[in-house]
């Protein structure tokens, strides 16, 4: 440790700590703190806009988890039955499902 | 309830203007804070920024027994040791920034404000910390003693000592011929 002579004294010190200037913020910086609130409560860019488009899809495809959605919900045809006749009727004309159902009760 | 307390509670309520108004009452008070601490003003600037964006985001984290403008120094010193720490990653707490001014370094500096700013930045990081809010920023002992979460006889200590360790070190500017 130095000599107590060697030191400035606290008056000295308060005078040059006093010189150290302040900086002022820049106008730039103020708008940038006072706009925090408004940038962070605006909408994030692309993912705003498809935001609700892909709520709705995923409700759609949550529906049709939880079945929901069905092709006969949503009015649509048989597509998908397992009743075998109700295929053959999709495939089949009706001379030739008459003749199947001779053929059937001939057997 | 202090002016800037009923400010801190509008803004927990999702208050914009009164977060505005809070945020231009203390913003020259962290810049220069962080000046002080960081010596870049780009990064001091970006640490006020990022003080201010947290007061608005964790506003909800703010408890009463604790001035508002405490509480703001509180985040802008973490903010800054943070960064100190990514400068000097193996400094311990008190070591960050405690790099000595040696005369010669000091003499090539023309400028005496910048002569103390280095000396301040020399102090070991409480030290700094301490005299930085007790001098520049005008918070009381008790307020110190919040800030750096620890009680007023060691906020005295530290001022004590930061104020000796600069005495001795700007005493270099007089032995140089520098006007003090």
């Amino acid at each position: 440790m130095r000599e107590t002579t060697e030191m400035l004294s606290y008056r000295e010190l308060d005078d040059l700590l006093d010189s150290v200037e302040r900086l002022a913020p820049s106008a730039a910086l103020r708008r940038k703190v006072a706009e925090v609130p408004a940038r962070l409560n605006a909408p994030q860019g692309w993912s705003f806009w498809w935001r609700p488009v892909l709520s709705v899809l995923g409700c759609a495809v949550a529906g049709v988890f939880v079945g929901w959605f069905t092709p006969e919900t949503l009015g649509g045809s048989s597509v998908g039955s397992t009743d075998p006749y109700e295929l053959l009727e999709g495939e089949l004309s009706a001379t030739e499902l008459a003749l199947s159902d001779q053929l059937l009760e001939d057997w | 309830m202090t002016e800037d307390a009923a400010l801190m509670t509008r803004i927990q309520g999702g208050d914009a203007t009164a977060y505005r108004e809070l945020s231009e009452r203390h913003i020259a008070g962290i810049l220069n804070f962080a000046f002080r601490m960081l010596r870049d003003r780009q990064e001091a600037e970006d640490v006020t920024q990022e003080t201010f964006l947290r007061l608005w985001k964790r506003a909800h984290d703010y408890q009463a027994k604790q001035k508002p403008s405490t509480w703001l120094y509180t985040i802008a010193r973490n903010l800054c040791i943070d960064r100190l720490r990514k400068k000097h990653p193996q400094g311990s707490d008190d070591e960050v920034a405690a790099d000595s001014v040696s005369p010669n370094r000091m003499l090539e500096r023309k400028h005496v404000s910048s002569l103390v700013r280095g000396a301040i930045q020399a102090l070991p990081e409480r030290q700094q910390t301490a005299l930085t809010l007790s001098h520049f920023e005008g918070l009381s002992n008790p307020e110190i003693g919040e800030v750096l979460g620890v009680k007023v006889e060691a906020v005295e200590s530290l001022l004590s000592r930061a104020r000796r360790k600069l005495r001795t070190e700007l005493a270099e500017l007089r032995t140089a011929g520098v006007e003090v």
